[in-house]
């Protein structure tokens, strides 16, 4: 049930009598109570030019529930409001200002563009500025959908602001507005026609103007749109020479960034024809000061720059020096293209980094910089304590493979076999397959030499049952070999393998085979439970 | 050239009927204003009485767009079931409080504050008070 006064309300909003808003006039003028509150719904819901003035009048007076209300109702006003923005009394148009702002009410965009095109009224500098603003909040809109819509497609708003501000850019040489540019800059996109006539044609009105907010502004939307442009197929040269000039850290932050992005060859060659960056020669601008992650897209796209190799350097060096982890590691690995003395010294520094992955960048490096001294070096970091750092100096030292090692075996001597047996042990992980395959290849002179390997390395009890397969092998110079190499491992198994063996049809594997027994009577037989400890 | 005996018959008849219209005016006489008193007087008081009906139904009807202060006084009185004492009551109080329009006093809840009312209304301050409370 209505309360009195609700229903006095009620029969006010709906009286055809314009007496009424009079009336609610009278009751607008209450400082602040649940009149004045009704008074106000009422004559939002009233269609009431100068009524809805009178509240438009008092918006600045209104607490916040209050001007949500007027906000609930703003498609009522939109007439009184069309008529605040164009009216003399400077309160009445600052007020009518907030509201188009918080309302963002883009159907009045049209008006704010011409009050802000008349130079001579007081008000255009404030017009300008909230077409700036409704613009910057457009682009919100446009690219934030977790925002509530507006009760409209952003796009067709988008499309109507876009044409307002494209005939206000005609009139540019006379009314000399910078914030409509940024504004068109905010909305227009890196395809935009306009946009792209205006930055290739110097002598346009509106080149200076352009270049200048897409040279300072900090706008999210103008660094995207600066980098969307850099990143075209058709970059005009003044975006190049604004992205190499431009130093400040939000757009260099979302420049190496865009370096994550899917990669185009447009991006590439634009980069390539970067010929400098001004933020290199800023002291507070090192790329040490960036983030981590910034720090490593930095070096990447730098890599990918046309900057000279001394400025390279230079910044390779400051971050290999004072960057974080990740940025000294890619700093490192960006050094790979530079060679000469002090870059060598600096990989030989990194290679003592307190962060295993810069070692491990550095100790990558070391083999094809042929520094004097490293394979002693490169000998150690396979004993690193980081995992990283060992597989990057196995990589480092590739060569000493199983597979080169068997190929080169029989033109080395003893002593360079040992000391290259030892090290291939170390650098290939898969020696011990390998020589497995060795020990069952079909060429006999390649079992021989396998089997030969296996004592040098002394691995055999790691291959004993590939031994004792062998000592049935077709050729009596292998089961020889074999049963020779069988008394290094004297366990049961192989005693009754070589027990047999001494009963070969050869004299030859007879004669081995009983040597290698003669040397286990000698030797205390260690039990199989041994071989398992072993490996 | 032969008469037929019938058209003979018809003239010789003719003498009968010659005077009979002798006693009557050719033209008639001329009209008196006075002769419409009485129908100007019955058409005015028709059209007084349809006037007085439309403008009876016009004044009671509030679904009428107008701009008429009195008559939406009458309509949130009528939303309000007052009665006319109470409706005498509040265009008094309109007047004295010097209210822009009597309606106001709907939306003009100090002027029912017992405590300021002027001499004239402070033996109607009950009245005043229970109004206050039907309306506020």
């Amino acid at each position: 049930m209505n309360t009195p006064i609700a229903l006095t309300f009620e029969v006010l909003a709906k009286s055809r009598n314009d007496s009424a808003n009079d009336v609610l006039l009278a009751a607008f003028t209450h400082e602040s109570g649940q009149v004045f509150v009704e008074s106000l719904k009422t004559i939002l819901s009233r269609r009431n030019k100068e009524a809805h003035r009178a509240v438009l009048e008092r918006w600045h007076e209104l607490d916040e529930s209050e001007k949500e209300i007027l906000l609930q109702s703003r498609g009522h006003i939109a007439a009184a409001l069309r008529d605040a923005v164009l009216a003399e009394d400077t309160q009445l148009f600052t007020n009518a200002c907030q509201i188009i702002e918080r309302a963002e009410e883009y159907d009045l965009v049209p008006n704010l563009v011409t009050l802000a095109e008349h130079t001579t009224s007081p008000h255009a500098n404030h017009a300008s500025t909230v077409v700036l603003t409704l613009a910057g909040r457009l682009n919100n809109l446009l690219y934030n959908p977790a925002r509530p819509n507006v009760g409209s497609d952003p796009q067709v708003f988008r499309k109507n602001f876009l044409d307002i501000l494209n005939r206000s850019l005609d009139r540019f040489r006379y009314h000399k507005r910078i914030e409509l540019l940024e504004a068109f800059c905010l909305l227009c996109g890196a395809t935009d026609d306009l946009l792209l006539t205006i930055l290739d044609d110097p002598h346009h009105p509106c080149f200076k103007g352009i270049s200048q907010v897409l040279a300072t502004n900090t706008h999210s939307a103008i660094v995207h749109l600066l980098v969307d442009l850099f990143r075209s197929e058709k970059a005009p040269a003044t975006v190049l020479s604004i992205v190499s000039h431009r130093s400040d850290r939000k757009f260099l932050c979302r420049f190496f960034a865009s370096y994550d992005q899917k990669k185009s060859a447009s991006f590439s060659r634009n980069l390539s024809r970067i010929r400098t960056f001004s933020w290199l020669n800023v002291p507070t601008y090192h790329l040490s000061s960036f983030d981590e992650e910034d720090q490593v897209r930095a070096v990447k796209l730098l890599s990918a720059t046309g900057i000279s190799p001394n400025h390279k350097l230079d910044a390779l060096e400051e971050l290999l020096l004072k960057g974080e982890p990740a940025g000294r590691a890619a700093a490192c690995d960006a050094l790979a293209e530079f060679s000469g003395d002090h870059t060598n010294h600096m990989i030989l520094q990194a290679v003592y980094d307190t962060a295993p992955q810069v070692q491990a960048a550095a100790t990558r490096q070391l083999r094809n910089r042929h520094i004097p001294g490293t394979m002693p070096l490169l000998s150690d970091l396979l004993d690193s304590p980081h995992e990283e750092v060992r597989t990057a100096a196995r990589e480092a030292l590739s060569e000493f493979s199983f597979e080169n090692f068997v190929r080169d075996y029989d033109g080395l001597s003893d002593e360079v076999r040992q000391t290259t047996g030892s090290l291939v042990q170390r650098v290939d992980e898969e020696y011990l397959p390998r020589l497995k395959t060795e020990l069952s290849a079909q060429g006999v002179k390649r079992r021989l030499r396998a089997i030969e390997i296996a004592k040098l390395l002394e691995v055999v009890p790691y291959v004993v049952d590939d031994l004792i397969t062998l000592l049935g092998d077709n050729d009596h110079v292998v089961r020889a070999t074999a049963a020779e190499a069988l008394q290094y491992w004297p366990v049961p198994e192989v005693q009754a393998a070589l027990e047999v063996a001494a009963h070969d049809r050869s004299g030859t594997v007879q004669n081995a085979a009983r040597s290698s027994l003669a040397v286990f009577t000698n030797l205390q037989q260690p039990t199989s439970s041994g071989l398992s400890e072993v490996l | 050239m032969t008469i037929k005996l019938p058209v003979v018959c018809l003239l010789a008849q003719f003498s009968k009927w010659e005077r009979l219209g002798d006693n009557f005016r050719r033209t008639r006489p001329p009209i008196e204003l006075t002769d419409f008193v009485p129908y100007i007087f019955g058409v005015l008081l028709l059209g007084g009485i349809v006037a007085a009906i439309i403008a009876y139904r016009r004044r009671n009807d509030l679904s009428r767009p107008c701009s008429d202060s009195q008559k939406l006084f009458r309509e949130l009185c009528l939303a309000h079931n007052l009665d006319r004492a109470s409706q005498k009551l509040l265009s008094r109080l309109a007047e004295a409080y010097r209210l822009g329009q009597p309606a106001e006093v709907f939306v003009t809840p100090r002027v029912f504050a017992t405590d300021q009312l002027s001499k004239q209304f402070q033996g109607e301050a009950t009245q005043i008070s229970e109004l206050g409370r039907r309306l506020f």
